[in-house]
């Protein structure tokens, strides 16, 4: 529970507001590069509650600037791609790859008056099937040596969607293990061999219990929480009651991502980007360490989900989730569906535009969330004062030493809960087909 | 809604920060609400957390309510020194008797 100011101070995304500061400080995903992949490569990008235009330059460069035209606000995504940059179909004025005004055509020969108008532009590269974009002061960090990025581009798949929640919000469930026990609970097990590309399906490490029945029947794990240098690490510990006990490892990447293990083979690296201060786009990558990624089959699921051009789930406020009560006596612990991603998009929606933390009280379970409110409180303060360290902005020689993080289900004796994850974990990197050795 | 009061707030550094409270809110509420930095109350006041601990003074110690058991356990968390006098204040409400107390804040939370 915090008061309003701080609540604020915590949450909002503009270049003005102190979160908003701080998470400018980092690369963040501004468009899936499927995106710009129709016959004229420009798409919108609201960031940060920047409205920007994405656009493939002539020379195969990502831009991106200012979408309105300063002269009378146009769109800019219906500009003419020149020369580097964008020539408004207005009054042709053109913007270069700086967002530097160049030339206004309809205005006398030698004025100088485009001298003095300038757009934003910033940085953009594309990585694994994300678009990625800097905007905030002086140069951007070094992308850490995780294995989303590691990972060669077949072994990676890139999805995104729309909540209409608060960046924080979105994130602070990504951090809270107790929730799948009861949020995503089904009340059956489906066969885990129908479970390709969805969270829970699989069998729970080298047993031969679905994940989704050790989630179900061990209700209240033990949680340890451990700041990293990438964030925090977050242990939950089942005891299955037989002399072992299931762990499962999960993380925070600072400032507003997430690794979580998805199956036996993949993990999802997932960030919680603002749009706004009242949406968000999670952006996941999906990451495997054994066969190529079918991103086909992936993108089809979850096309069936969502609507282009903006990844809006098709499940949502307006239609209440698909609720069923029927479905909530017998299937699911929510009545939402078996799409556990609706279930935590209901969760994080219901709580409002933007979580009243003032009316909040935290238990023992948000131990995670706990931690991590103090570590981004801490980096704010820090971007105030303009001194100390912020996680992960590192350069290059650091950004190396960066790597996993380690996301994984193991099962083991209780007693050796600590060598079974990083044992487990050890051997899938030892027979992966690309380098994923830690160092 | 009660009636207004002031409740002093003394920092570790010695500075006082006086703000305007209600009777029948909780100390914890009075520094939540007000902003008062120092008192984290992450669990909102449900006796939870130890995050909201607190020193009295000797002569207001003594007027209020003794601790429940709950509280006692709970204050053995806390990460500042734990004094005779430290009470997790979100379990101290306040009445008209109290305007005017000062509640010392310690030097940390966690």
């Amino acid at each position: 529970m915090m008061s309003q100011e701080k609540n604020d101070e915590i949450t909002l995304v503009g270049a003005d507001q102190p979160a908003g500061q701080l998470l400018r400080h980092y690369w963040m995903p501004a468009a899936l590069a499927v995106e710009l992949g129709g016959p004229r490569p420009v798409a919108p990008v609201r960031l940060m509650g920047e409205d920007l235009v994405l656009f493939r330059r002539e020379d195969n460069t990502l831009g991106l600037m200012s979408r309105f035209c300063p002269h009378r606000g146009v769109d800019l995504c219906y500009g003419r791609l020149e020369g580097g940059g964008i020539r408004c179909s207005f009054h042709g004025w053109h913007f270069d790859q700086t967002g530097q005004c160049t030339e206004q055509p309809a205005e006398p020969d030698g004025s100088r008056m485009h001298e003095r108008i300038k757009i934003s532009s910033y940085p953009a590269v594309e990585k694994n099937g994300v678009i990625w974009t800097y905007m905030g002061p002086g140069e951007p960090p070094a992308f850490p040596a995780l294995d989303c990025f590691r990972a060669p581009d077949t072994h990676v798949f890139a999805f995104k969607g729309l909540w209409e929640c608060n960046w924080l919000q979105a994130l602070e469930i990504g951090i809270d293990p107790a929730h799948a026990s009861f949020l995503h609970r089904f009340l059956q097990d489906e066969d885990p061999a129908d479970g390709y590309g969805k969270q829970f399906r699989d069998k729970a490490a080298q047993s031969d219990m679905p994940m989704t029945k050790v989630l179900r029947e061990f209700d209240n794990p033990e949680l340890k929480v451990e700041e990293t240098d990438y964030g925090l690490r977050i242990i939950a510990l089942r005891d299955l009651g037989n002399g072992q006990r299931h762990v499962r490892v999960t993380n925070q990447v600072f400032p507003c991502a997430i690794t979580i293990p998805m199956s036996n083979e993949m993990t999802i690296t997932q960030w919680h980007v603002p749009v706004d201060d009242t949406h968000c786009y999670w952006y996941s990558m999906f990451t495997s360490f054994g066969a190529p990624v079918d991103k086909e089959k992936m993108r089809e699921q979850r096309l069936k989900e969502h609507r282009l051009p903006d990844y809006a789930p098709l499940r949502n406020k307006s239609n209440e989730y698909g609720y069923d009560p029927e479905e909530q006596k017998t299937l699911t612990y929510t009545g939402m569906g078996l799409d556990i991603n609706v279930h935590d998009q209901w969760a994080v929606e219901s709580m409002g535009a933007v979580q009243d933390r003032t009316r909040e009280h935290l238990a023992s379970s948000d131990a995670a969330i706990v931690r991590y409110r103090r570590m981004l409180r801490a980096a704010i303060k820090s971007v105030k004062l303009g001194e100390g360290d912020l996680p992960l902005v590192i350069d290059e020689a650091t950004a190396k030493d960066i790597q996993g993080p380690i996301s994984i289900d193991a099962i083991g004796p209780t007693e050796e809960w600590e060598s079974v994850w990083t044992d487990r974990d050890a051997g899938r990197r030892a027979s992966c087909t690309w380098d994923a050795a830690l160092s | 809604m009660g009636s207004k009061i002031t409740v002093h707030f003394v920092r570790p550094d010695g500075s006082v920060e006086a703000v305007e409270a209600e009777t029948g809110e909780s100390v914890m509420q009075a520094a939540v609400f007000n902003d008062v930095e120092g008192i984290e109350a992450e669990c909102g006041g449900s006796c939870m957390c130890a995050t909201c601990h607190v020193y009295f003074d000797d002569a207001v110690s003594s007027l209020l309510p003794e601790a429940e058991e709950e509280e006692t356990v709970m204050l053995e968390d806390a990460a500042a020194e734990v004094r005779p006098t430290s009470r997790l204040s979100c379990q101290i409400k306040l009445t008209a008797e109290m305007d005017g107390i000062k509640v010392q804040i310690p030097d940390r939370q966690y």
